[in-house]
């Protein structure tokens, strides 16, 4: 597979690459940004939805800098899965991070292409030949879901590890376009359609995540599920926030990913939690009332009941890792 | 010469030796096939069908020619893309190009060849076919029913079979009626492919006086060779293969294949070279990977463990071309005569055809969708009779020097040894059934070939009085530096061959592998060896290699006995010396012995060979599976279930095989560990899935090969029953160790939450539902009369 042509641009900062973009948007020209391009070019790779020019964010030294309160839109997941800083006040996030993919492109992967990264979905992540054969979908060429047969908004499901986590710690994101800048609190981020996906324009530029003071006081904890240890996205995932006091929970965040087309909070399901105690009565509640809610289409790997039921399971262990309880004996054989 | 298959006193066979290509691997100085850089070399693109089964009714090529880069267009009608070729003379059926009908998405319709990538790519894309669509047969079931249109045209009955097979042998139905203990089941098996890790590349080069030369990545040179002058219409002095560096075949590069073709005919018409170099995705459409099965079995057991009888039926997937197939059918039944007595047997094979890439052989092939139903199934039955498996499996085992029912003749067997040592190693005793609900501990037995002996070869004459013409030849070539060079057609494929071949050289000779180069390559300067595939290398080129290796040395004992006026009889090959084994003290230098040798003669050259001896019985499909010798395994593997997900993990794979003389240990050891990581796959994550017939996941990230996280340890246990016809008394380890994981794991999953499952590969997903079935806590007890 080669890389369809397009034009690069490697602007140094960011007011550069925002002059690029005013540029592009004057003459009507498509664009992408680039940053470690292992979900952008992966997609150019299967001919999905290429652009005519991408300009790449690499040398831009405004995403850059790892700290308690910003993490530069442009810091390498690894770097983020061994920051002594991350790894002592966000522990879930060092290791979601740890958990994405391989050693190989964590190398090159960003947490803001972690963020933004296309949905996914077996109809659509395939090759130019493969979408032809099967007459493509919705999110490609044709106006159809292959998944839900007459659905006509996309299905394709978010599959980003480090959204769920950050979520839970209250995290924005600060986009700088050429109207200026602002930050938008991840909560109100995420579209849950797989085609709009969030409320980013296409000119803004994701700079940082930005991580409020409270995130400090809460206890979080991230599960994952996939097949295998390595490489594989999540088909389920999970992520538990509290603040504490004692056993008693004072408030509480759950949120989802790998379920549907964007990665969300539950606040309807959390809210059960407030002022009880973090235990294992209350942690098989929540799973049943947050699988009762879930809805993940036939479009990854596991199937969809599957996923739905997984759910729970992995809330009750990332609940169980907050409160330092161990789930029912007879369910923690291994994992 | 003595034979020296009983000694132990050994300079290079038995010792750990690097690859002789390592060095050129981890430097990256290796040459694979897309590695070669020709003048005036063009990329060629493949145009796949989009449908299961059409009509061709037109391809329009014209704007891919008014493209500028474009060089050539190939379609069905070209001549030669039509003529029939398969590996099996018995079935040729494949095209190199569909020629009016498509029998599969991903099917050869066109191709081009341009400039660059991006020209081919583009110019390919161009391509319009026009299809009338035909109803597809997706289900192998419905195979076996008379269809509107068959898929091949030799099926009976306007039906979709391939290949039937029948066989039995004593009675099983009274067998059974007189058993303790009867068991069966239906077992399935999904697809699964070799994900090998080089894509296959090919490149095709009429040279300027017309000759061909194809470099591709290829297990078996020599039937590409063959079907490559088939299609080219050209005799095969004309034609030339070279092998490079192969990374990995497993049975995915032992087919000649279309892609060849089409390079081949894309250069004759372009007048220049043309390279092919798959995606990954080509490799996925390309398969031939093991055949998706439904195995329904029943084995009855007397009640003090002794197997009664065997009863098998298989209906067997076989994709839109034979390729293999006919083996496959047979191998489905007749290699479940082994590695256990079995008195009373009957199998009933079916393949069929249907609108799919094509199955074909794949490490293990045959053997281990069998294996599994097998293992299971007696695990079973000790249950029932209350009996510990490894003392039923040591019961039943086949004994050293025995014929089975279907006359294979078993010579060496380390089987008893394989039980021993697992079950010591693994403190199976202390585990089976004592372990805490969610762990648990399985066995699996395994048996395979050393080398088919009734080898797939054209001009086999079946009267012995003709003999044949060998399997496996090997050339040694001394000259003046005292180097010795050794040629053989045997391809190194990754596994090793090459090595194998120095030492089996080297041995015997008194030289160390410094002195010792292996030149496989090239069908212009290697003498025939019908190529890597049924674990015959080591056996058959092994024999021939040292065969070549003893006849060079007689000339140099010959020298010797010239130079020092001892007898020529009394002198030993050792420490690069020839030695008088009656006075030590006398001793020639191996280069002062051929410098003398080659007075009057030049070069020294000597050439060895092998041909299996004649054996079996005289009954229709008597030859599938014989073989000179045979591989043994015992594997226990031992996992942990994760009830509330159903998630399995293998924590530990003990695997005893019985390669008879493990020539080189360490290359043994990754051949038994990369067997167990590959079953692993196809035990529990490996799964080829099909949306209408179009393969949902022909990539690396959606197909789940485990990765080294994934995998277990793996404590190998060479086993050495040395074998007294293999070289050096050495025998298979390439396939024969992938098998036995699979039951093994399936039993380990039993005994840790009683859950039996029946098909592969074994996802969490089934695991779980089955738990909810038993019941969580649902732990199989210890056998009534267990007094260890
Ligand atoms: C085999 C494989 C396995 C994977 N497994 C996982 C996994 O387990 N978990 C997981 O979360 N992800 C996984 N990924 C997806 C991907 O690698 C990661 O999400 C990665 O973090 C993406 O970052 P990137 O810098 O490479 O993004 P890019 O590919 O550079 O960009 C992704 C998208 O974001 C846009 N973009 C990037 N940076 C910015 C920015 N600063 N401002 C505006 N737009 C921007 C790009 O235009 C593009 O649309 C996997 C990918 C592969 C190929």
């Amino acid at each position: 597979m080669i890389l369809p042509s397009f034009e690069l641009h490697r602007p140094s900062s960011l007011a550069e690459a925002i002059d690029l973009v005013r540029g592009f948007e004057a003459r009507g020209e498509s664009y992408d940004f680039l940053s470690g391009g292992t979900d952008l070019l992966a997609n150019y790779k299967c001919k999905i939805n290429v652009k005519r020019h991408v300009v790449s964010l690499r040398h831009l030294p405004e995403l850059l800098g790892i700290s308690r309160d910003s993490i530069g839109a442009g810091e390498l997941l690894w770097r983020i899965a061994e920051s002594q800083e991350i790894h002592e006040s966000f522990p879930a996030l060092a290791k979601a991070a740890e958990w994405v993919a391989s050693p190989l492109i964590r190398e090159s992967a960003t947490i803001g292409g972690n963020l933004l990264q296309d949905t996914r979905c077996y109809h659509y992540n395939q090759t130019y030949w493969w979408r032809v054969a099967h007459e493509s979908c919705l999110k490609a060429e044709a106006d159809v879901c292959r998944v839900v047969p007459g659905e006509k908004t996309c299905v394709a499901t978010y599959c980003g590890d480090l959204a769920p986590v950050l979520l839970c710690m209250g995290a924005s994101v600060r986009l700088v376009g050429p109207d200026g800048s602002r930050d938008v609190p991840l909560s109100a981020f995420y579209i849950d359609e797989g085609i709009q996906r969030f409320v980013k324009k296409p000119s803004e530029i994701l700079s940082e995540v930005r991580i409020p003071t409270e995130a400090r006081r809460r206890k979080v904890a991230y599960r994952k599920l996939r097949l295998r240890q390595s490489i594989d996205f999540p088909d389920a995932g999970i992520a538990f926030a509290a603040e504490l006091s004692g056993s008693r929970i004072v408030n509480c965040w759950i949120a989802s990913t790998a379920v549907g087309s964007a990665a969300l909070l539950h606040p309807d399901v959390a809210q059960k939690a407030m002022g009880r105690d973090l235990g294992e009565p209350l942690a098989g509640e929540l799973a049943a009332a947050l699988v009762a809610s879930a809805r993940p289409y036939r479009n990854t790997f596991f199937a969809p009941g599957y996923r739905k039921e997984m759910l729970g399971v992995l809330l009750r262990r990332a609940m169980a890792e907050v409160g330092g309880f161990e789930p029912a004996p007879s369910q923690s054989a291994a994992g | 010469m003595t034979d020296e298959r009983k000694t132990n006193s050994f300079q290079i066979v038995g010792k750990n030796a690097a690859l002789v290509d390592a060095w050129k691997k981890v430097t990256g100085e290796g040459l694979y096939t897309d590695d070669f850089r020709i003048a005036g070399l063009l990329t060629g693109k493949i145009v796949r069908s989009t449908r299961a089964h059409a009509r061709i009714v037109k391809v329009d090529t014209s704007r891919a020619l008014a493209m500028e880069g474009v060089r050539a267009v190939v379609t069905g009608l070209d001549p030669g893309a039509g003529v029939k070729f398969g590996v099996l003379p018995i079935s040729k059926d494949e095209t190199a190009l569909a020629v009016d009908r498509v029998k599969y998405v991903g099917d050869c319709v066109a191709a081009v060849a341009a400039d660059d990538e991006e020209t081919a790519t583009a110019a390919a894309e161009s391509i319009e076919v026009e299809y009338e669509d035909l109803e597809p047969c997706l289900d192998p079931r419905k195979a076996l029913q008379p269809q509107s249109v068959p898929l091949q045209t030799k099926s009976p009955d306007g039906t979709n079979l391939h290949k039937a097979v029948d066989q039995a042998f004593g009675d099983v139905e009274a067998a059974f009626q007189a058993s303790a203990a009867v068991s069966g089941g239906r077992y399935e098996f999904a697809p699964v492919t070799h994900a090998f890790t080089e894509p296959h590349c090919v490149i095709a080069h009429f040279e300027p006086d017309g000759r061909l030369v194809v470099i591709s990545a290829q297990q078996v040179p020599h039937y590409l060779h063959r079907a490559m002058a088939e299609v080219m219409q050209m005799p095969m002095h004309r034609i030339r293969i070279v092998r490079p560096m192969v990374g990995g075949g497993f049975g995915g590069k032992s087919d000649p294949f279309p892609h060849e073709m089409v390079a081949a005919l894309l250069a004759r018409r372009a007048g220049r070279p043309v390279k092919i170099n798959f995606d990954r995705e080509d490799v996925f459409l390309t398969n031939h990977g093991r055949h998706p099965t439904q195995y329904d079995i029943r084995i009855g057991m007397a009640s003090d463990g002794a197997i009664t009888g065997l009863d098998a039926k298989a209906l067997i997937d076989g994709g839109a071309w034979g390729s293999f197939g006919v083996v496959t059918t047979y191998y489905n039944g007749v290699l479940s005569q082994g590695p256990y007595k079995i008195p009373n047997f009957r199998y009933s094979g079916r393949r069929v055809y249907t609108n799919k890439p094509p199955s074909g052989a794949m490490r293990g092939h045959g053997s281990v969708n069998a294996r599994f139903a097998i293992e299971s199934e007696l695990d079973r039955l000790c249950e029932q009779l209350g009996l510990d498996p490894f003392d039923v499996r040591k019961k039943n085992a086949l004994a050293p020097n025995s014929t089975t029912v279907n006359q294979f003749r078993i010579t060496s067997t380390g089987l008893v040894e394989c039980l021993d040592r697992t079950r010591a190693a693994s403190q199976w005793d202390r585990k089976f059934r004592r372990m805490p609900y969610g762990r648990g501990i399985g066995l699996g037995c395994g048996f395979y070939i050393s080398g088919s002996a009734l080898p797939i070869h054209f001009d086999f004459h079946p009267d012995p009085k003709y003999g044949q013409i060998p399997q496996s030849t090997v050339h040694v070539k001394i000259d003046l530096d005292a180097g010795v060079t050794v040629h053989s057609l045997a391809a190194d494929t990754g596994q090793g061959s090459d090595t194998m071949l120095a030492q089996c050289v080297a041995e015997p000779l008194g030289i160390p592998l410094s002195r010792v180069r292996v030149r496989t390559e090239d069908t212009d300067l290697a003498p025939i060896d019908l190529g890597s595939y049924s674990s015959r290398v080591t056996f058959m080129a092994g024999n021939a290699a040292r065969n070549a290796a003893i006849a060079a040395l007689e000339k140099l004992q010959i020298a010797a006995a010239r130079l020092t006026g001892r007898p020529a009889q009394s002198f030993i090959a050792r420490d690069e010396k020839l030695i008088d084994v009656t006075d030590p003290a006398v001793a020639v230098s191996f280069d002062a012995a051929v410098r003398e040798a080659m007075r009057g003669t030049g070069a020294l050259q000597a050439t060895g060979s092998y041909q299996s001896p004649r054996l079996g019985g005289s009954f229709k499909g008597a030859n599938a599976g014989l073989s000179p010798s045979y591989s043994f395994q015992a594997f226990v593997a031992e996992v942990e279930v994760d009830p509330e997900t159903g998630a399995v993990r293998v924590t530990d794979v003990w695997a005893a095989h019985d390669c008879g003389r493990a020539l080189n240990p360490v290359v043994v050891q990754g051949q038994i560990e990369g067997s167990v990581h590959m079953g692993l796959g196809q035990a529990l994550s490996e799964d080829m899935r099909y949306l209408k017939g179009q393969v949902l996941n022909a990539n690396l990230l959606d197909y789940k090969v485990f990765t080294s996280v994934d995998t277990p340890r793996i404590h190998s246990i060479v086993v050495e029953s040395i074998d007294p016809e293999g070289p050096f008394g050495a025998k298979e380890c390439g396939e024969g160790a992938l098998a036995p994981v699979i039951p093994a794991v399936a039993n380990a999953i039993y005994d840790a939450v009683g859950v039996r499952l029946t098909s592969v590969p074994m996802t969490a997903e089934k695991i779980l539902a089955g738990i909810r079935k038993v019941g969580r806590g649902a732990k199989p007890k210890l056998p009534a009369g267990a007094a260890r």
